[in-house]
């Protein structure tokens, strides 16, 4: 792959926990500035690549490569700093907080905190009100400007994933890991956050998106990778994926199973 | 509250607090008074780490203990001036606090609450049984108290009288409250509070947990030597007795009966169980089961203090730090 | 010139106060495994054992086996009070509040035995630490052969109530995932009281073991507990086999430190073994059964 065009390039990933093989020789790359789904059934190994990828967990083999720059020994906040941000499946929002903290906390790295600032400069103090005003307009953008003064604890499932997308673009990133966006979500609710993704997009920030909701997935993105039992087993267009007889047989395979 | 209602009302409770000594004569009750200052600045050193940043610290009483020897060795086995000596013993308390924070990064929940208390412990066992150091059990009498301040001309405050102690601690407390009440109140207050609600979150976000974690022991560490630091030359007596588990486990009940991770819930804490002790002399024997009692039954039903239940009161639209009450 | 028949003596000490370390490990590893809960106030389910036994056999002049059962009954009635009370309000909050509540029950608990029972230690007599026997150059008293085989036998009932019984394959499948278990129709209520009925009796049990050989005094918890939790994190938290072997592993090294190095900073080897293997696994020897990250 042409080293120019990708911003994320993924060679060999493989992580086994014990016996089990979550993921097996992964290898993929992500296209500046597209949206790219991965899919696959339950237990394909799709979150443990995000795991990967972000630092919270290590892989056993494996290299990933974010514009050309190995970041597999870094810290998960490390990875945040260079431009790769995600958001949780579960919602991880800071529960006893309200919205507008959730997403100030993030401002974290651009406020570059310490004890003496935070004390005694009175331009760390201007930084985290430009902290505050940038929390506020992250929560306009993804309409929860009303909700700003209220506890994350009180979000109904789709605000609060609006929230999570709110922390993330907060983040600045140029990579956005969504994982399952809309997962649980009724068909309002996912079309606004549908209606959220282009927006980002348009933004020019890069979207590599997990999900399982298959109209979604096959309407918005540009680009699909399919696992199956931690290995790649099909990518391409919409249109090929949802042709190729690979793909088919591991979605009636697993709906078998279950 | 508007800005200048604050200041106003913090202005005439400073106030308040300075004509103190003339109101009250009786030097036990002014004692009274001094240690729970100390136990204010007990109680809010221990809130940093265990309240807002939800790591449980059972081995506290050691920072205060390393505070109040450090303090008193510079100053009487090296020769160091007073004021010198209760600043260093702060610096002395934080590098400790870096020295059992690092192995307490990697730890969450029981194994930090149980690795804190045994280097608690083992901090008491040290003091008990270096003698040579410490002079063990026995305690070491007649430490000298801070030389007095002269502002020229025959103008002093000595430190003969409780007076000129109640001052000090007053100053040292508003001090350090109102640098702890800044910290809170500012972004690093709120990467505490992000730590304890969600470490791996956290990380995700940008925070470096370790970084941040470390700084928060070196904090809480700070403000307890400093009390330390101070209780040494106040009493001017100090033995390893002092410096026990039920110390620590007195001051957790502080917080929590307070309010864990609020400000002034280590305040109210702090005053508050000063002063109950001396109201229930009758009943001082079973004063630390009826601690242990109220510690369960806050936790369960008043999980966020009296603060908590202060602030239930008022219907409060959530703002911008919200829950530093 | 080894001295091995010393060793050997040290080590033989060491595995009887092993067997009351796993007993009391046992029932804390239960507990965090099943119900993901931290008990500080573990160590006074021991302390009553130990006085539960005392007045029983001492004052009531009953026998001392009859004491064991009755002071496992009676502390394991105490565990279900501690579930009722401390624990199931904080279900599902995570383990601080936990950790909060049972702390200040436990210094309810001792101070509440200072009151009552005196802060004299006392001495429980029972005839058998009077009778020693010896093989090989070792000797032991009958107790304390009595403790080794009564923590073996009840380590083995433990054995086969958590694998062959439904009980404890219901344990177990709470253990490995909580939500599943409620959806198959597991009650979490039943389960959380078994495990501190079975809890509360092992550690009943080590109290009772323990006390004709020791003092027991009021605080003797406190130490018990720290101890307890020691080899709980060393055998990895949940880890049933863990805890087992990590207190013998425990007892035999605190023995062997306490009769070749030095028998004052005993205490200590708990201590020290505890911070060199955080710090080198910050998860314990064995680990903890891996459960789901969130």
């Amino acid at each position: 792959m042409n080293p120019t065009e990708s911003i994320l390039n993924v060679e060999g990933l493989t992580k086994y926990y014990g016996g089990l093989t979550a993921l097996e020789d992964f290898d993929l790359y992500v296209k500046k500035g597209e949206i790219l789904s991965l899919i696959g059934p339950n237990g394909a190994g799709k979150t443990t690549t995000f795991n990967l990828i972000t630092g919270l967990e290590s892989p056993t083999r494996g290299k990933v490569a974010f514009k050309g720059e190995d970041i597999i020994e870094l810290r998960p906040h490390q990875i945040v700093k260079k431009g790769i941000v995600r958001t949780f499946q579960l919602t991880r929002v800071f529960r006893k907080m309200t919205l507008r903290e959730n997403v100030a906390v993030a401002q974290h790295i651009a406020i570059r905190p310490g004890i003496w600032s935070a004390l005694l400069s009175p331009s760390e103090r201007r930084r985290e009100q430009k902290g505050v005003e940038k929390a506020e307009e992250m929560l306009r953008f993804v309409n929860l400007f009303s909700k700003r003064g209220d506890l994350a604890a009180n979000l109904s499932l789709g605000e609060q994933k609006r929230l999570e997308l709110a922390i993330g673009l907060s983040l600045d990133p140029e990579l956005l890991l969504l994982d399952e966006p809309v997962a649980g979500m009724n068909p309002k609710e996912t079309q606004e956050i549908i209606g959220l993704i282009g927006s980002i997009r348009k933004k020019g920030i890069t979207v590599f998106l997990i999900e399982h909701d298959m109209r979604m997935v096959m309407g918005i993105s540009e680009r699909i990778i399919v696992l199956n039992y931690g290995k790649k087993i099909a990518e391409g267009s919409p249109e090929e994926v949802s042709r190729n007889p690979a793909v088919v047989e591991a979605y009636l395979g697993a709906r078998d199973r279950q | 509250m508007k800005l200048w209602t604050k200041f106003l009302v913090g202005l005439l409770i400073v106030g308040g607090l300075a004509c103190l000594p003339w109101m009250i004569k009786n030097p036990y009750y002014l004692h009274i008074i001094i240690m729970s200052g100390i136990f204010v600045l007990l109680a809010s050193s221990m809130n940093l780490i265990t309240g807002c940043t939800g790591r449980l610290n059972l081995g506290h009483a050691a920072f205060y203990g390393i505070g109040a020897y450090a303090s008193t060795l510079l100053v009487m086995r090296l020769g160091f001036p007073v004021w010198l000596a209760m600043f260093l013993a702060g610096l002395i308390t934080i590098f400790f606090g870096i020295l059992i924070g690092v192995p307490c990064l990697k730890l969450k929940g029981a194994y930090l609450a149980i690795t804190t208390l045994a280097f608690g412990e083992i901090t008491r066992l040290a003091m008990m049984n270096l003698v040579g150091l410490t002079n063990g059990p026995l305690g070491i009498r007649g430490i000298p108290n801070p030389p007095p301040i002269i502002f020229g001309g025959s103008l002093a405050i000595s430190f003969e009288s409780k007076t000129s102690y109640y001052y000090l601690l007053l100053a040292l407390c508003l001090v350090c409250l109102v640098i702890i009440r800044r910290l809170l109140s500012s972004q690093i207050g709120r990467t505490f509070v992000a730590i304890r609600e969600d470490e791996v979150r956290a990380e995700t976000v940008g925070i470096d947990t370790t970084h941040i974690k470390m700084m928060n022991f070196a904090l809480g560490a700070f403000f307890a030597g400093l009390a330390g630091a101070f209780y040494a030359h106040y009493v001017r007596f100090i033995s390893p007795d002092t410096f026990t588990l039920n110390e620590t486990f007195t001051i957790l009940t502080m917080v929590v009966i307070g309010g864990l991770g609020t400000f002034y819930g280590p305040i109210i804490g702090g005053i508050l169980f000063t002063f109950l002790p001396e109201l229930l002399r009758a009943i001082a024997d079973y004063r630390m089961m009826i601690y242990g009692l109220m510690m369960s039954v806050a936790i369960i039903f008043m999980p966020e203090g009296i603060i908590g239940v202060l602030q239930s009161w008022i219907p409060r639209r959530t703002e911008q730090g919200g829950r530093s009450g | 010139m080894i001295p091995t028949t010393e060793i050997a003596q040290q080590a033989v000490n060491g595995l009887v106060m092993g067997g009351v370390y796993a007993l009391m490990a046992l029932g804390l590893t239960l507990i965090f495994g099943i119900l993901d809960q931290v008990n500080f106030a573990h160590g006074e389910l021991y302390m009553i054992g130990a006085y539960a036994t005392f007045y029983f056999s001492d004052f009531l002049g009953g026998s001392y086996f009859f004491a064991l059962i009755f002071a496992m009954v009676a502390v394991a009635f105490l565990g279900i009070f501690y579930e009722w009370l401390l624990f199931r309000p904080l279900r599902g909050m995570g383990h601080l509040p936990a950790i909060i509540s049972s702390l200040g029950a436990s210094i309810f608990l001792w101070n509440l035995g200072l009151q009552i029972f005196g802060s004299t230690p006392q001495q429980m007599r029972t005839g058998l630490s009077e009778i020693t026997l010896s093989f090989g150059g070792i000797s032991l008293t009958v107790q304390r052969l009595l403790v080794l085989c009564v923590a073996l036998a009840l380590i083995f009932l433990l054995y086969l109530m958590i694998m062959k019984t439904r009980m404890g394959k219901a344990m177990r499948a709470t253990a490995q995932d909580p939500e599943v278990a409620a959806l198959l129709g597991i009650d979490i209520n039943r389960i959380a009281e078994m495990t501190f009925i079975i809890g509360g009796a092992l550690a009943g049990a080590a109290g009772a073991l323990i006390g004709p050989i020791f003092l027991i005094y009021p605080a003797m918890g406190l130490m018990a507990c720290l101890k307890a939790f020691v080899v709980v994190i060393l055998g990895g938290l949940g880890n049933v086999v863990g805890a087992v072997a990590a207190g013998f592993a425990l007892g035999v090294i605190e023995s062997l430190g306490a009769g070749f190095i030095s028998s004052a900073y005993k205490d200590f080897f708990a201590f020290l073994v505890l911070i060199l293997v955080l710090w080198a696994r910050p998860e314990g020897i064995l680990g903890k059964t891996a459960k789901k990250a969130g």
